[in-house]
């Protein structure tokens, strides 16, 4: 089966989980998906969440510090959610 | 040690100025690109063709157009290669539902935006069509607010007006001089100006829309690779069948070694400035990505300044000092203002 764009395979990852998502579980989805490793890819699938929560297509639910398990000491862990907005570009783009 | 809300404000915070700094990185390569934009129209084949007839000019920068968007697109894909997203940019591509924003994009800033330009230069005169461009944030802005309800704040309006009327201040009393004369197809010139205006907003405000369901690098290489199509496949071939120039033996006469370096330095210039507009619109929004880039009115001046060494005239520094206004006015926003850029 041909893969689906990050973003797009990102979006449906949200979708398949209407309760949310931690950013580090949506890397190791991500990672996976695309077989790739390390922290370059690490960080583009940050920047891509960063890009979806402020275009408004994920809303968040909460916050939690790391500890060194993820990302490294201090950084900022968030879970998220496909908002419905989120759901209606879905829609409109052939993701749904 | 700093508190969860210290950290989290300071990696909004982060997210918002990396939105910044890649429009600002945009507007100095823009800027920047006026210095092989400038220089390939001094190397022959082209320099004997734009000072003679309007349409010859106007077959000439078809031409140079034509080339630079292969450029671009070339420059585009190295940087994909080095990214490692050759594969994202197949992957998107061929999601029609997706790319054909892209294409129409494309339509806008390419052929209208770009021979808008050309056409203010050529009937009006090259401080019109400056200054005509740096309109393009209003229609930018105004249509990603009544579109999809783009986030402008009152503050953010402000700054935007300021960095304007600052571009224009650089700008203004060359115009004067090139009104005071007009001919009788300046008509056409100011068509063009609207063109350019219009082009480039309708673009961003496309852009803008579509980047959220995709990745800015892939992005603007699928909006490079609909122009080359269309200047390849459609205009070139409609200019060769009309018109009754030889345009074959002009482009094979631009084939030479500084016709190509300065196409291929412009070409670098002009993608990566594309790659920083489109990535900043996501972070910050389309309104505040385009008025930070129009901050190239001042870098062209500077940039001319620098390799030709003749200074701005005195009312370059009044135009400086109210982009730089306008900018520390949207670049001191709450964060909080930013972190969601839209209403929905």
């Amino acid at each position: 089966m041909k893969k689906l764009h990050m973003k797009g395979f990102i979006l449906q990852l949200f979708k398949e989980n209407p309760k949310g998502l931690w950013d580090y579980q949506v890397c190791d989805a991500v990672l996976d998906y695309y077989n790739r490793s390390g922290s370059y890819w690490t960080g583009e699938v940050r920047a891509t969440l960063t890009d979806l929560l402020s275009g408004a297509l994920l809303l968040e639910l909460e916050d939690k510090l790391d500890t060194k398990q993820y990302f490294g000491a201090d950084k900022v862990l968030v879970k998220l959610k496909l908002s419905e907005f989120g759901h209606e570009r879905m829609s409109q783009t052939g993701l749904l | 040690m700093q508190t969860l809300e210290q950290l989290r404000e300071s990696y909004r915070l982060r997210s918002i100025r990396w939105g910044f700094y890649w429009a600002l990185w945009c507007a100095l390569l823009w800027g920047l690109w006026y210095i092989p934009g400038t220089a390939v129209w001094y190397e022959k084949p082209f320099v004997d063709l734009g000072s003679s007839s309007t349409s010859e000019y106007l077959m000439t920068a078809a031409v140079i157009t034509a080339f630079s968007a292969i450029a671009v697109l070339f420059s585009l894909y190295v940087w994909l290669g080095v990214l490692g997203k050759i594969g994202e940019y197949g992957r998107t591509i061929r999601r029609f539902r997706i790319s054909k924003w892209f294409y129409l994009g494309a339509i806008f800033g390419g052929p209208c935006a770009l021979f808008g330009s050309f056409l203010a230069i050529g009937y009006v005169g090259p401080l019109f069509a400056a200054i005509a461009a740096l309109m393009y944030p209003v229609v930018g802005a105004s249509l990603a607010r009544l579109w999809y309800h783009e986030r402008i704040s009152q503050r953010a309006a402000i700054g935007i007006a300021v960095i304007l009327i600052g571009g224009i201040c650089v700008y203004v009393p060359g115009l004067i001089n090139e009104l005071a004369n007009p001919s009788d197809s300046a008509w056409l010139g100011l068509l063009g100006g609207l063109m350019a205006a219009f082009g480039w907003g309708i673009e961003g405000a496309i852009a803008g829309r579509v980047l959220d369901v995709s990745d800015p690098d892939v992005g603007i290489t699928i909006r490079f690779t609909g122009e080359v199509f269309y200047w390849l496949f459609v205009i070139m071939p409609l200019i060769v069948i009309f018109s009754d120039y030889d345009v074959i033996g002009l482009m094979l006469a631009s084939l030479s070694f500084w016709p190509l370096i300065w196409i291929l330095l412009a070409g670098g210039c002009f993608g990566f400035c594309y790659v920083a507009w489109y990535k900043s619109f996501p972070l910050i929004g389309v309104g505040r990505g385009q008025a930070i880039a129009a901050f190239y009115g001042i870098f062209a001046v500077i940039f001319i300044a620098i390799f030709t060494l003749t200074l701005p005239e005195w009312y370059f520094i009044i135009g400086l000092m109210l982009t730089i206004i306008g900018g520390t006015l949207m670049f001191t926003e709450k964060s909080i203002m930013l972190e969601i850029i839209r209403n929905n």
